[in-house]
């Protein structure tokens, strides 16, 4: 295949970035490896990667300075791969604006769909004809209407907006700044407890049973993401 | 609060004047109507010393006792010798008569303020023994260093009547101090750097300083010292509006107060030291029990790990598909096995920590749940968790990982040990001030004799390899549980199987999120 997608991994532990090469190569993906954080700035401008797989503890820079680096110039979708498991530096990450994060270990399958879906981010093609569906629940964007298994469901404006948004970034998790940010300005203050109650309604009118979400699930400490596929 | 002071010495000397006058008018209407009715004066002399006695006793200082002995030789003069209703003072024995009275009545009046002056002192002893019993009293009660201080000041500012300020520890550095002030400008006032600076002086040289003393005199307070002989507590400060704060009697008696209060700080220390030592023990009980049983837990799957990993490496031509898959099965699960090992030791150093106070933010209880079952699932695809939550939205504060981990642990037990594949119940209710959740199983249910210990870590070594893990695991969540001043118990079901129950308070202290 002429046009596989180039995937760059930035990670200091050899075992761990042979491991992950040899299942994206198995999985028609071509790789390229780097070990360093000085190293992985140059390749990112000179072979421009489809997706970038980056570790946060990298020898020389902080993985998170790299991703602010980055983004000064560049919207390529980066998925932070990490050992640590502390929800503040997740929504660090998060708010500097990668695209998702997965925390070691594990394993090929959930590393392949969070590729997947960082890169169906990056061409948006999610959304049709100002439609959006996943398995029971279709959101028409133009006319304002949520549907579930084919009743309307009767949303508030804020709901409507919260649940569109996730929608929009389906498969990504949106941090509670990043909603709050959305929805009320980014000046508004970063009190999650509105937007808690908010989902808590929303689940309620959504889910059928709001312990066992289908189609809005939480990361704790860190926000809330739309089911993908 | 001169103009006070004046207006009331002024109506002290009025009513002393009135109190004077009117018994004097009541005597010699007395000593008037003897004369008349009995014709015999030898009685009035009598009346008069009387009043005079009298006068003493009701009046204050000797001036009115005196004023009024001249007032009775006057009016017996006037009234009661020859030539009546004049003034004759040139009588046969008339000065010996007057002398008498004056002596008599300055003797009577002298007596009467002594008796006075006593009867006053006894009372403030008393007033001060009684204090001193009470706050000794309420000091031997109270716990912590803040209720110390605030008793403290409570009686100190009553007892004198003026505004207090206590630090505990260096007045400076240390900024640790409460204040009960009478006006409202003296908070300010004892915040000054110049008194601050008066504070700390007398804190670093165990002197008193401020106001009325030999150091740092313009200071508006006077600063004491709360020491032993080696020691230095902290610093007392009185502020007086006036300069009341001369009387040596009233240092001493504020010397027995604060040692006093020396003997209340010196328990709380002993006290918070013993408690800080039994904190540790049971830290490091804790810590002793953990690594016995990781280094059980740990080193079975290792072993397995390497054992089946060697014999693929070594044996790969002859063994056959079957069984070398079978090895690597076991590989992936001994090492899932040590995954969810080292979550737990993560979780334990979460709490572990050396200033283990753990982080609660609010949590909705439902998004807790939701999380935990997409894990569970993820791990365990053929089992089926049935969950409840209440329909009400409630946010409980905990540290979400925590809780999530003990959830983790209780319903993979379920799973593991429950030795068949019907559904698990995970319940949430609300009590009046918990929240409880219990997780409930089909499978064989505990052994009985393990149920009081099984919180404790300790059956892994007795049940052996069937049931690793179980130990470790459920300590933690006990920990877990307990750091959050929850509970956590286990039963068996009548019908079958066994229940996890555990509560978290609704309202939790050392709250960080909103």
């Amino acid at each position: 295949m002429a046009n596989k997608f180039k995937v760059l991994i930035v990670e200091d532990e050899i075992s761990i970035s042979n491991f992950i090469a040899t299942t994206l190569k198995t999985n028609g993906y071509t790789t390229l490896l780097c070990s360093n954080g000085k190293e992985a700035l140059s390749m990112i401008a000179s072979h421009c990667p489809d997706v970038i797989l980056l570790d946060l503890g990298l020898p020389d820079i902080d993985g998170l300075e790299i991703l602010k680096q980055l983004r000064k110039w560049s919207s390529i979708p980066v998925i932070i791969v990490s050992a640590r498991v502390n929800e503040e530096e997740k929504v660090e990450a998060l708010d500097a604006n990668a695209d998702d994060y997965i925390t070691k270990p594990f394993g090929t399958s959930e590393l392949l769909a969070r590729i997947r879906t960082a890169m169906r981010h990056a061409s948006n093609s999610n959304i049709q004809n100002d439609k959006f569906s996943v398995k029971g629940l279709s959101i028409d964007f133009g006319k304002r209407l949520v549907i579930i298994d084919g009743k309307e469901v009767h949303l508030t404006q804020i709901e409507f907006k919260i649940v569109s948004l996730l929608a929009k970034s389906q498969g990504r998790v949106l941090t509670y700044d990043q909603i709050i940010a959305e929805l009320w300005g980014p000046y508004a203050v970063k009190d999650n407890q509105i937007l808690r109650v908010n989902m808590a309604n929303i689940r309620r009118k959504i889910e059928k049973n709001p312990a066992e979400p289908q189609y809005i699930f939480t990361e704790v400490g860190v926000g809330y993401r739309m089911v993908d596929e | 609060m001169k103009k006070y002071i004046l207006k009331h010495i002024n109506r002290v000397l009025f009513s002393d004047f009135l109190k004077t006058v009117s018994i004097f008018l009541i005597a010699t209407l007395l000593a008037l109507l003897l004369v008349n009715v009995s014709a015999i004066k030898d009685n009035v002399f009598s009346v008069y010393i009387l009043a005079v006695a009298l006068i003493s006793v009701v009046t204050s200082g000797y001036i009115w006792g005196i004023f009024s002995s001249f007032l009775g030789i006057f009016s017996v003069n006037y009234f009661f010798t020859y030539p009546y209703y004049a003034f004759n003072f040139l009588l046969a024995g008339y000065p010996l008569a007057f002398l008498s009275m004056l002596v008599i009545s300055s003797i009577i009046s002298t007596l009467t303020v002594k008796i006075k002056k006593q009867v006053l002192i006894s009372a403030t002893r008393e007033k001060q023994a009684e204090s001193l019993h009470d706050i000794t009293k309420r000091l031997l009660t109270a716990t912590g260093m803040n209720n110390i201080r605030t008793l403290a000041l409570d009686y100190f500012s009553n007892f004198y009547n003026c505004s207090v300020i206590i630090y505990f520890g260096n007045p400076l550095s240390d900024k640790n101090y409460g204040i009960k002030s009478l006006m409202s400008h003296h908070t300010a006032l004892f915040e000054q750097q110049i008194e601050q600076n008066a504070a700390q002086y007398c804190y670093t040289s165990a002197n008193s300083a401020g106001a009325g003393t030999l150091y740092q005199t313009d200071a508006k307070c006077t600063y004491l010292p709360i020491c032993t002989e080696d020691t230095v507590f902290g610093v007392i400060g009185l502020l007086f509006e006036n300069e009341r704060f001369k009387q040596p009697e009233a240092l001493n008696f504020l010397g027995i107060m604060t040692s006093q209060l020396i003997l209340a700080i010196e328990r709380q220390n002993l006290f918070e030291k013993q408690q800080k030592i039994l904190v540790e023990t049971e830290k490091e009980k804790m810590r002793s029990n953990l690594l016995r049983a990781v280094s059980h837990d740990l080193r079975t799957p290792l072993t397995c790990i390497v054992f089946s990993a060697t014999t693929l490496l070594e044996n790969n031509d002859t063994l056959s598909k079957q069984s070398s898959q079978k090895l690597l099965n076991d590989i992936i699960q001994d090492a899932q096995w040590l995954i969810r090992m080292v979550e737990n030791l993560l979780a334990i150093t979460r709490i572990n920590n050396e200033h283990a106070v753990i982080k609660k933010q609010y949590e909705a209880i439902e998004e807790i749940v939701s999380a935990t079952i997409v894990k569970i699932k993820k791990r365990f695809p053929n089992y089926q968790v049935k969950v409840t939550v209440p329909e009400e939205f409630i946010l409980i504060p905990m540290d979400a990982t925590l809780i999530m981990q003990v959830l983790i642990n209780l319903l993979e037990n379920a799973i593991c040990h429950s030795h068949n594949t019907k559904p698990i119940l995970l319940t949430v209710v609300y009590t009046e001030n918990d929240v409880v959740f219990s997780i409930k199983d089909n499978g064989v249910g505990l052994n009985p004799y393990e149920i009081e210990h099984i919180f404790d870590g300790v059956s892994v070594e007795k049940t052996g390899d069937s049931t690793r893990g179980l130990g470790i695991g459920l300590s933690i969540c006990k920990s877990i549980i307990s750091a959050h001043n929850g509970t956590i118990s286990a039963e068996n079901n009548t019908e079958g199987g066994a229940t996890f129950r555990f509560t978290l308070p609704k309202k939790g202290e050392n709250i960080d999120g909103k």
